[in-house]
């Protein structure tokens, strides 16, 4: 429920502040905040199921092996 | 968001002090590695705290009246300085949905069990976003008014758990192995100072500049100092198995403290002092977070941000570190890790040129 809310919501945000920034004549505010606004959607999305990118899953994925070779590396000596 | 306010170096310091105190105290991991030598680590831990302080002060004080996210650009260029922006503004990211986690871990595990941990990072993400739309003045200004309490509530504390203190902890000395030791350090500077950066993004806030140096080295001892007696207090109350196996062994200790027969659970009070240091943290975060997307999307106006900026902290909390065991093993292999660049390298690396390029004008002249 709550994430059904939260997709509606953001997407509704997205595009009232697109409309509200244009008519300002802030058009590369109002893309970024569309933009911005559709990618927190995507989080909530029903049809995504979890998949979308976090910092989380970034990160683990980048210094997984690193990491393991600097702790291997500290135990080693 | 109002862009313009000053605060003073004494506010810096003592947001710095409400944003170690805050959430350091929740897990004193390094405490469980390392036992009675976690003194060597605090030690590391201030030294290299106050290195890093140097090395950011001293790059903001060669451009006084600039932003560090425009002294960025000067010094790296447009793009490159947007890179590494940008890969600070993932560390943020990460470092934030971490805390939201946590705080939510530590209610749903201890005081309530029944909430879904959503729920709660939703309240903390509406109170952060609010904090960050009023501003970084208010902000300090709340800070220093909750400081004083939760000094109080700790000396109270202090003197509550001093008689169930027995021998001191912290002998006999040096039965840590290297290792270990490295890796109590490393990880809890990864927790506190590593994320210096985040307030050298506030430095050009400040009033007098010169004094940013002096409170925050203050506020860096005074935090190391904090951490050393929460240690002392936590191995010898509890002993070092229990502290083992406690997943909040503080908050045990906070347990024992009780006034006369019936005034119980002050813990509780201590908590919620407590909660409001580490929504510090969190504010924090997000205002910076905030400031450095506006730069580096080239943002003309933030305020229509603030709400989204807030709303993508939640959802991205909300979705990040799920599982329990994830979690602390993320925190505990992978974030000292991938910590290192933005929050070392990058102030680092902005030190070094600084100080190649203050060396050149001087020879030029």
């Amino acid at each position: 429920m709550l994430n059904e809310a939260l997709f509606v919501g953001s997407l509704c945000y997205g595009v009232v502040s697109f409309f509200l920034l244009n008519k300002k004549g802030k058009r590369y505010d109002a893309v970024i905040i569309f933009l911005l606004s559709c990618f927190i959607a995507g989080y909530n999305a029903p049809f995504i199921e979890g998949k979308w990118p976090t910092v989380e899953i970034l990160y683990s994925g980048l210094y997984k092996s690193l990491s393991q070779y600097i702790f291997q590396q500290i135990l080693i000596k | 968001m109002k862009v313009r306010e000053k605060i003073s170096h004494l506010q810096l310091g003592c947001l710095l002090f409400g944003y170690i105190a805050g959430f350091e105290s929740l897990f004193l991991t390094e405490t469980k590695l390392m036992k009675q030598d976690v003194w060597i680590a605090n030690v590391f831990n201030i030294l290299i705290g106050i290195a890093l302080l140097g090395i950011i002060t001293y790059v903001q004080r060669q451009f006084p009246g600039y932003k560090m996210t425009e002294i960025c650009d000067k010094l790296l260029g447009k793009w490159l300085s947007k890179i590494m922006l940008f890969i600070y503004l993932l560390s943020n990211l990460e470092s934030a949905s971490g805390g939201f986690r946590a705080v939510s871990m530590f209610y749903t595990t201890v005081i309530l069990p029944n909430t879904r941990s959503d729920y709660l990072i939703l309240i903390y993400a509406v109170c952060s976003t609010y904090a960050v739309y009023i501003g970084l003045g208010t902000l300090a200004r709340t800070n220093l008014i909750i400081i004083p309490f939760f000094l109080i509530g700790f000396l109270a504390t202090c003197l509550f758990i001093i008689p169930e203190i027995q021998l001191n902890p912290f002998l006999p000395q040096l039965q840590s192995s290297k290792s270990d030791i490295a890796i109590g350090s490393m990880h809890l500077f990864t927790f506190t100072f590593s994320q210096l950066i985040t307030f050298g993004f506030l430095m050009s806030r400040v009033e007098n500049m010169k004094k940013i140096f002096t409170s925050c080295a203050i506020a860096i001892l005074m935090s190391g100092l904090y951490l050393v007696m929460i240690s002392y207090l936590t191995l010898s109350s509890l002993g070092f198995n229990y502290v083992e196996t406690s997943t909040y062994p503080f908050f045990s200790t906070i347990q024992l403290v009780k006034l006369g027969e019936y005034l119980e659970r002050i813990e509780i009070l201590l908590i919620g002092l407590w909660t409001v240091l580490t929504m510090v943290n969190i504010i924090i975060m997000q205002y910076v977070f905030t400031l450095v997307a506006g730069h580096v999307l080239a943002i003309s106006k933030m305020k229509p941000f603030v709400l989204a900026i807030g709303l993508l902290f939640f959802v991205h909390a909300s979705k990040s570190y799920i599982r329990t065991a994830d979690h602390f093993t993320y925190g505990t292999k992978i974030y000292p890790i991938s910590s290192l660049l933005p929050c070392v390298v990058f102030p680092v690396v902005l030190g070094l040129i600084t100080l190649i390029k203050k060396k050149g004008n001087i020879k030029a002249s």
